[in-house]
């Protein structure tokens, strides 16, 4: 083998890399896209009506056309390590530890100096400086329900940073009253937006008051450390930014960011929108670039923030208005899942179920154009990152949760096991994707792994594969001599009744050069 | 074998050269096609979000909600807080405002005063006071009330006790009332949901001639007297009632000691909720009858006439449409949920004004039909827009409070 052959055979092994941290000016902080209002309203309306005015897209809805892919994908249909995610569960598992310990960082020492607070916002919170005078966001729960809000940061952040995302890191602290000193230069928000006035000893207090406690009187927080580098804003899930000349795939398009979907939907995370993002400027290797961070994850699960979520959430747009035209004009017959009456949840979980969930179906609160580009090929690759965690890494994740209820850490660790399988199930063992990988030329045989076999999802003794009329039950077809080209494999799940959609593999010099589903 | 870390190492980002554009560099990009000019028409529609948006964004920056809701309250608890009054037809048409304290007396009492303007002639203004005494609900209420234009409907041919029926639009003609009212009530539970109670009211009123002659029941009316009611409340379903029934019903005598005025009325009312085949599906109905016979040789003041809309009922016509001696009517409103917040209706409403004797027919009923949106918040029914017809004006009403 030549050593170029080498070279190529080696890059595609090895986890794919972008090249998208070039050095670059500092950008201005976009304090507009700091605005959730305007976002959430616009993708929610106007956007909505300008997909109907798209021909491409109407085309695409009635399959006239074929999906448009994720523009950020290397040979073998993968995303690549880029400022935005970085391959690690799925590409080589980790360790449970590995995944309880997320992004790893500190603890925080002791009191909290706190620098401002907002107890009238979604969670109690506040901002502090720990004795080490490292910067904390200090998230509460709300009365009563103590774990429900922060029980999401800990355990989603540590189950996303183990797929690829970047995450703050999370911990979690056991905060009494007196580990908390005002800050000489303290704010606290008042009841509306953006105004704020000078805190008051007697306001830690009323923090306190707000929040949810243990039965021993302490009350369980969740503290995330700030992030290395300037803050300059979220990011959008629609378009690119400006003053990035590193930001080159529009982010409706990337592909971990239409996969975070799927991720999204297994943990119920329908905050999942670009208020929750934050590019900070950082400088590694000598190069200054943008960092693209997920944020808040305290909605996650059955969680709406300071109080359960609704039921209609996770499978409605907080506004849907197609929801709303269908609802009327089904004059009520249309008795939508959610609608039903179900037992009464755990206080520190909220609703959050698995039998009446649809990884398709499922919506955040707020509309995300790049979840509504997701395609087969991006689902599939969404499903590889929630299938990969097991009923262990799971368990690991959710250790620093709170759950004062006996069983609701069970029930937890079980709808969260069930979803992955409904998610599994759906993307790995149906006919919308062949979930073929790891192919290989091996001699003069093309080998490949079956992920909806290996992972459970589908049996191997109905499975069959095909490829140019030739068919095998087993993961391998024999290559004719010589043979560069495209390779076009099927699979069937129920004995070759009905055939799925083709995964094409091209395959030249010997190697296998480039997947496409 | 070359280790995998160096060939990642080499394909990520070095430095540039001077003046060298990264995106010439980046390994992906998004290329823009022949989809990007596809999606022209669409954008257009982002010329008016362009032009909404500074203004959502002012809202968010300041809070304008918050803010907005907060003006309506005059403290922190919202105990106290005004709202406006809008009425543009009807008894105490104008506008104006509703002051509220629920702690000026003790806490959980609630004062009110309000007060419309409806032009030179058309003043309307209430005060009330209601709380608990030891074991009864005492409230207190007095009303102003002066226009020189209560609508009336009647024709030469129509003049009697029943106003309304077998008119025009064009039949329209008014009276002027001017009038002072008071009423005094204790009431006490009796179960859970359930109460009975007695008041006493006082009602001056000076009912001037109208245009078209031969209406009854004009002139002064110095009214006293009094009455019991029963009242009871079994529905179920918060802001959206799915469930239940609630019935009230009131007998009142009342005369005018030096005048010819004077009634006896007796009015009932049911609403019941049906559930049906799915959540927060519910037929809601309601019965209303309110009847005015003579008290002995007195006969009802015109102003005391029961209005077959009084209570919204019949939504396809306008208020005060139909008067007489007695009403009958019925409403049967379907809803169901379209959003979290919004409930869409559908309804029938039927009603017939009689006169001394009730001779209801199906032939002399007046129906209206027509749509709605229910608007809720948690807590409460904010308003309702509707939209009706009744063979006459199609009428679009926004109502606030609750109607059924």
């Amino acid at each position: 083998m030549s050593w170029l052959a080498l070279l190529a055979a080696v890059a595609l092994a090895a986890a794919p890399k972008d090249n998208d941290d070039f050095d670059i000016p500092e950008p201005a902080a976009d304090k507009r896209a700091a605005l959730i209002w305007s976002n959430g309203a616009y993708l929610m309306s106007f956007y909505q009506a300008e997909k109907a005015l798209d021909p491409a897209w109407l085309l695409r809805k009635a399959r006239l056309l074929p999906p448009r892919e994720a523009g950020n994908v290397t040979e073998l249909d993968e995303a690549p390590d880029s400022t935005w995610f970085t391959n690690r569960h799925g590409y080589e598992r980790l360790a449970p530890e590995r995944v309880a310990e997320g992004p790893g960082g500190p603890a925080p020492r002791l009191p909290f100096v706190v620098l401002e607070a907002s107890p009238h916002s979604e969670n109690v919170r506040f901002v502090a400086l720990d004795q080490e005078g490292r910067r904390w966001f200090v998230k509460l729960d709300p009365p009563g329900r103590p774990g429900l809000a922060t029980n999401g940061e800990l355990i989603a952040s540590r189950l996303l940073h183990a797929a690829g995302y970047n995450v703050p890191f999370f911990t979690r602290v056991w905060l009494r009253p007196g580990d908390l000193r005002l800050g000489p230069e303290a704010t606290m928000r008042t009841r509306y937006r953006n105004a704020e006035r000078k805190m008051a000893a007697s306001d830690l207090s009323t923090l306190f008051a707000l929040a949810g406690q243990a039965a021993d009187g302490r009350f369980p927080v969740s503290a995330s450390l700030a992030l290395p580098g300037k803050p300059k804003g979220p990011f959008s899930y629609l378009g690119t930014r400006g003053d990035d000349p590193n930001d080159t795939v529009r982010h409706e398009d990337r592909r971990e960011l239409r996969g975070y979907q799927v991720l999204s939907a297994w943990l119920n995370n329908t905050d999942s929108r670009q208020g929750n993002s934050l590019d900070v400027y950082v400088e590694e290797g000598g190069r200054r670039f943008l960092r693209h961070y997920l944020l808040d994850f305290s909605a996650a699960f059955g969680s709406g923030n300071n109080e359960p979520k609704r039921l209609e959430e996770g499978t409605e747009y907080y506004f849907d208005a197609g929801v709303v035209v269908r609802s009327a004009a089904a004059l009520g017959l249309w008795v939508k899942p959610w609608e039903r009456a179900r037992a009464p949840d755990y206080p520190e979980l909220g609703p959050f179920h698995s039998d009446d969930f649809h990884p398709l179906k499922w919506k955040p609160s707020y509309a995300n154009p790049a979840f509504e580009r997701l395609t087969p090929a991006d689902g599939y690759w969404g499903a590889k990152l929630v299938t990969a965690f097991s009923d262990a890494d799971v368990e690991a994740a959710a250790e620093p949760g709170h759950f004062p209820t006996p069983g609701a850490k069970g029930r937890l660790l079980r709808v969260l096991g069930e979803r992955r399988d409904i998610i599994g199930r759906y993307w790995l063992g149906g006919d919308r994707v062949a979930p073929l990988e790891s192919f290989r030329v091996e001699g003069s045989t093309l080998a490949f792994a079956d992920l909806g076999v290996e992972r459970g999802y589908v049996e191997a003794k109905t499975t069959l594969y095909r490829w140019k009329g030739r068919v095998s039950a087993e993961p391998s077809f024999e290559l004719p001599a010589g043979f560069d080209g495209e390779a076009e494999l099927r699979v069937s799940r129920d004995l070759g009744r009905a055939w799925g959609r083709p995964v094409r593999v091209r395959v030249a010099g010997g190697a296998v050069r480039r997947v496409r589903r | 074998m070359v280790p995998a870390v160096l060939v990642a190492a080499a394909l990520a980002a070095p430095g540039l050269a001077e003046g060298e554009d990264v995106s010439s560099r980046r390994r992906y990009r998004s290329e823009p096609g022949l989809e990007r000019w596809l999606r022209a028409p669409g954008a257009l529609l982002r010329l008016p979000w362009l032009a909404l948006r500074p203004g959502v964004d002012f809202a968010e920056r300041v809070d304008l909600p918050q803010r907005a809701a907060d003006a309506f309250y005059f403290n922190p608890d919202r105990s106290a807080g005004w709202f406006p009054e809008v009425a543009p037809t009807g008894s105490g048409r104008g506008a104006g405002l509703l002051l509220f304290d629920d702690g000026l007396i003790r806490p959980g009492d609630r004062a009110e005063l309000a007060f419309t303007i409806g032009g030179p002639g058309a003043a309307f203004a209430r005060a009330g006071l209601r709380g608990t005494l030891g074991p009864v609900d005492a409230a207190l209420s007095t009303v102003y009330e002066r226009d020189d234009r209560m609508d009336v409907f009647a024709s030469p041919s129509s003049a009697g006790a029943v106003l309304g029926h077998g008119t025009t639009l064009g039949d329209r003609t008014f009276f002027s009332l001017t009038r002072w009212a008071a009423r005094l009530e204790a009431s006490r539970p009796f179960a859970a949901r359930a109460a009975s109670g007695l008041f006493l009211l006082g009602d001056v009123a000076r009912l001037s001639a109208p245009a078209t002659p031969g209406l009854p029941g004009l002139g002064d009316a110095d009214l006293a007297g009094g009455g019991f009611f029963l009242a009871a409340d079994g529905t179920r379903g918060g802001t959206r009632p799915t469930r239940g029934a609630a019935a009230r019903a009131e007998l009142e005598a009342a005369a005018d000691p030096s005048g010819g005025a004077g009634h006896l009325r007796q009015s009932a009312r049911l609403d019941g909720y049906l559930p049906l085949w799915g959540p927060a599906r519910t037929l809601a109905a309601r019965l209303g009858w309110s009847r005015l016979t003579a008290l002995g040789r007195r006969r009802p003041a015109l102003h005391r006439y029961p209005i077959l809309d009084a209570e919204n009922g019949l939504r396809g016509f306008e208020n005060d449409r139909f008067r007489g001696l007695g009403v009958a009517s019925f409403t049967l409103e379907y809803r169901y949920p379209v959003w979290t917040f919004w409930d869409l209706f559908w309804f029938l409403d039927g009603g017939q004004a009689f006169d001394a004797t009730p001779r209801l027919a199906a032939r002399r009923f007046s129906f209206g039909k027509g749509v709605g949106v229910r608007f809720l918040s948690d807590k409460s029914l904010l308003f309702v827009i509707q939209a009706a017809i009744g063979g006459e004006r199609p009428r679009l009403q926004l109502v606030a409070g609750k109607l059924l």
